[in-house]
């Protein structure tokens, strides 16, 4: 039996796939990080985020960061993609671990992880691949696994907001509160009141809980693929609207658009001459 | 030219068929990830949360972004601090308005640095306000003069 499991791991891990979606992830996830941190080492927003009394900005956290751009440089480009890879993901990881402990910055530090293996790991960047490396075969594993991945982020954030401070609608209450008040969110004057109502934030918040749910499923299930988009969308644009959270949701829809298997697409029939 | 045993140390490394040392690396690499993964979760279960009683807390890699009981304040100060050579009437005049802000998730955290904002003032007598939505679903509002 142990051998039989072994066995299917081996092949698993031997398995190609059709690594263009892999690639065209990578890029995306790599230029909207990149677009964050080129913002982030110039103006020090993170460094503001830590303390907004005036204090020197820490050379260690600008060093993290000018890894980071280099690192995002490099996986847009596609070149040398573990190593720098692995850069981003340590870089990020210790961003979150010793100077800002944010949500985005661990999940991050997972997704650079994994996408450091997306053009065969370690051997592609030893060059001993028998063949250059070919974006059209990549190692199945790492689509499986980043797939699994926001299945689980999903699941894992959905069921931590099962408590009475999300799902009566306190939370939702307060972030959209505050960005009404403190920094003038041009909602509609109609929404503005309608969020204003906790029982509307409560039914929303259900709501929320309920297409992660569904998402995490379609995840795993991998497909339907415009039912998985419609869900992504729906959640980060809302989200991104009422949280003012734009990258992280921005990277989570383009891992749904670019990782979920697409359906087969029709042959159009040719035009009469 | 590749001799044939240049070949073959190559294919045992990085051919389909992988190695046995690929193989570990790929299964602790994975192992790694559910398992830093797994113990936030039950970090999340032996600090409090309890599914429909208890909210969670913040917990490296657990993934509870937007799971936690927090409150948020808007602060204004009259007449305006100067910090910095800048004229400083609200809190967000430090900040910047898209993705990055500079937040507190205790209406005591804004409290407190609403009180050590008072150290640029620019005036003796400077009132200072705070604005905070709370988890309960209140608006409250106070305010005092800077020591």
């Amino acid at each position: 039996m142990p051998s039989i499991a072994r066995d299917r791991f081996a092949r698993w891990i031997g398995a190609r796939s059709d690594g263009r979606p892999l690639a065209a992830f990578r890029r995306a996830f790599a230029a909207i990080w990149l677009a964050y941190d080129a913002v982030d080492v110039v103006w020090g927003m993170t460094e503001r985020s830590r303390g907004w009394f005036p204090h020197p900005r820490d050379g260690r956290l600008v060093l993290l960061q000018l890894a980071l751009v280099a690192s995002g440089t490099m996986l847009v480009l596609g070149k040398r993609i573990w190593t720098f890879g692995l850069t981003a993901a340590v870089a990020r990881g210790l961003e979150a671990l010793f100077f800002f402990p944010l949500n985005d910055f661990y999940y991050g530090s997972v997704m650079y992880l994994l996408v450091a293996h997306s053009d065969g790991g370690p051997c592609a960047a030893h060059g001993r691949l028998q063949e250059p490396p070919d974006e059209r075969r990549a190692p199945k594993w790492v689509h499986d696994v980043l797939l699994l991945e926001m299945a689980w982020i999903y699941l894992a954030t959905a069921t931590l907001k099962l408590s009475p401070d999300w799902l009566g609608g306190g939370h939702l209450f307060v972030r959209t509160q505050y960005l009404a008040l403190g920094l003038g969110w041009p909602y509609p004057a109609f929404v503005a009141h309608a969020l204003g109502n906790l029982a509307v934030d409560a039914a929303l918040a259900k709501v929320a809980v309920g297409l992660e749910l569904a998402l995490a499923t379609v995840l795993v299930a991998r497909g339907p693929y415009w039912l998985g988009v419609t869900l992504a969308v729906t959640i980060h644009a809302v989200g991104a609207l009422l949280t003012n959270v734009w990258f992280f949701s921005a990277s989570m829809i383009a891992g749904v658009v670019f990782l979920l298997p697409r359906p087969p697409s029709r042959a159009r029939p040719k035009p009469a001459a | 030219m590749t001799s044939a045993s240049e070949k073959s140390s190559a294919s045992t490394a990085c051919d389909a068929e992988p190695s046995a040392a690929r193989i570990l690396y790929c299964a602790a690499l994975l192992a790694g990830l559910v398992l830093v993964q797994a113990r936030a979760e039950l970090t999340q279960v032996e600090r409090g949360y309890r599914p429909f009683l208890h909210a969670p807390s913040r917990v490296p890699y657990s993934w509870d972004m937007f799971a936690i009981r927090l409150d948020r304040c808007v602060l204004t100060w009259d007449p305006p601090l100067s910090v910095e050579g800048q004229r400083v009437g609200a809190w967000q005049d430090r900040t910047y308005p898209i993705e990055f802000d500079t937040v507190y998730n205790r209406v005591g955290d804004y409290g407190g640095a609403a009180r050590a904002a008072c150290g640029f003032r620019t005036s003796a007598r400077t009132r200072t306000s705070l604005v905070c939505a709370t988890a309960e679903g209140r608006i409250d509002r106070y305010a005092f003069d800077c020591p």
